[in-house]
């Protein structure tokens, strides 16, 4: 009798005899689960691995290249001048006020009309009733006692309180 | 090329090495816990733990079946361990030294189960040898074997799974009691 490869079926028969029929599906499932685990736990591993590098890289980065600001303007690097520099333009025809010379008629010119009369006090005297009667004489008139510092002048024609001539 | 996808964490790898190494490793189990199928159970379930802990790419399938075997051995060594732990130290020492001896010789772990095999049914009554040389070294089917016998195939079943089981009774008993030096 020999034990060929080929006869290796008598052995296993011989061994699996009695053996629990659901052991080996029983194990292959424990290991398959114990390899899924295994899977997850190495890919969280890597990826926590990769963002911390990714992290620490950062920070070097930031440590030792602060960052730039961004676009900066060339004015501000150029050197300070001693002038400034002033662009100007001319006004619009529209934009421009003209002045002309007025023709002599247009002239208002402003000169004296009034005489200026001048008083001077204590050149006048004080006349009883008589004197301002026969000063208003050739008028018709009369002097009225209103009270006893109280008098009014009342002309017969009323037109003569508007003034009239005196020789 | 297995176990590189094996370290990949390929889940056919796994069922692949499965088909190919699960029953090679049982055998060797079996004969390093000396037919105490308990043990060597428990210590296939630790072995094949260890092949997922610790699986990395191998070249050649001689260094990997080594490996496996000294992570056979060593889930073996764990488990008598745990199960004997109240023993006396001399004992563990000297069930240690016996492991290791197996490991000695792994190339004829399979040997020494075929040599005990072929002894036992060497020993077979006639009828049954003559049986299981029809089945398994002739490799005719059992409704040819019963048509020949003039009996069922039921009644064939039956007798050669009687004579399995002695026969495995008889090898286990053997590795038991053999000297494991």
């Amino acid at each position: 009798m020999n034990h060929e490869p080929d006869n290796e079926q008598l052995l296993a028969d011989v061994l699996a005899e009695t053996a629990p029929a659901d052991f080996r599906a029983a194990l292959l499932g424990e290991t398959l689960r114990l390899v899924c685990r295994r899977r997850h736990w190495r890919q969280t591993r890597r990826a926590t691995a990769l963002l911390v590098a990714l992290g620490l890289l950062a920070v070097l980065v930031w440590q030792n290249f602060p960052l730039q600001p961004l676009a900066p303007m060339p004015v501000a690097k150029a050197k300070v001048k001693s002038y400034e520099l002033i662009h100007t333009q001319p006004l619009s025809a529209g934009a421009i006020v003209v002045t002309r010379t007025f023709s002599a008629d247009q002239l208002v010119a402003s000169v004296a009309t009034a005489e200026i009369v001048r008083t001077s006090s204590g050149n006048f005297r004080v006349i009883n009733d008589d004197e301002l009667l026969t000063l208003v004489s050739p008028r018709p008139a009369a002097l009225v006692r209103l009270g006893p510092h109280s008098e009014q002048l009342v002309f017969a024609n009323p037109d003569d309180e508007r003034g009239f001539p005196i020789n | 090329m297995l176990t590189r996808r094996l370290v990949g964490g390929d889940e056919m790898a796994y069922r692949a090495f499965y088909d190919a190494y699960f029953d090679r490793l049982s055998r060797y189990l079996l004969v390093v816990a000396a037919g105490n199928e308990d043990a060597m159970r428990e210590a296939l379930q630790g072995t094949l733990v260890r092949v997922v802990r610790h699986i990395k790419v191998f070249q050649s399938e001689d260094v990997f079946w080594s490996w496996l075997t000294v992570l056979a051995r060593s889930a073996f060594s764990d488990e008598t361990r745990k199960r004997r732990r109240y023993f006396s130290f001399l004992e563990r020492f000297t069930r240690h030294t016996a492991v290791e001896g197996n490991g000695a010789g792994d190339s004829q772990m399979d040997e020494r189960l075929w040599v005990l095999l072929e002894r036992q049914v060497a020993s077979l009554p006639p009828d049954e040898q003559k049986l299981v040389e029809r089945k398994y070294f002739a490799r005719r089917a059992v409704r040819e074997i019963a048509r020949e016998l003039q009996t069922t195939e039921k009644a064939v079943e039956s007798k050669l799974s009687r004579i399995r089981r002695k026969l495995k009774d008889a090898v286990l008993a053997e590795l038991n009691h053999e000297p494991r030096t």
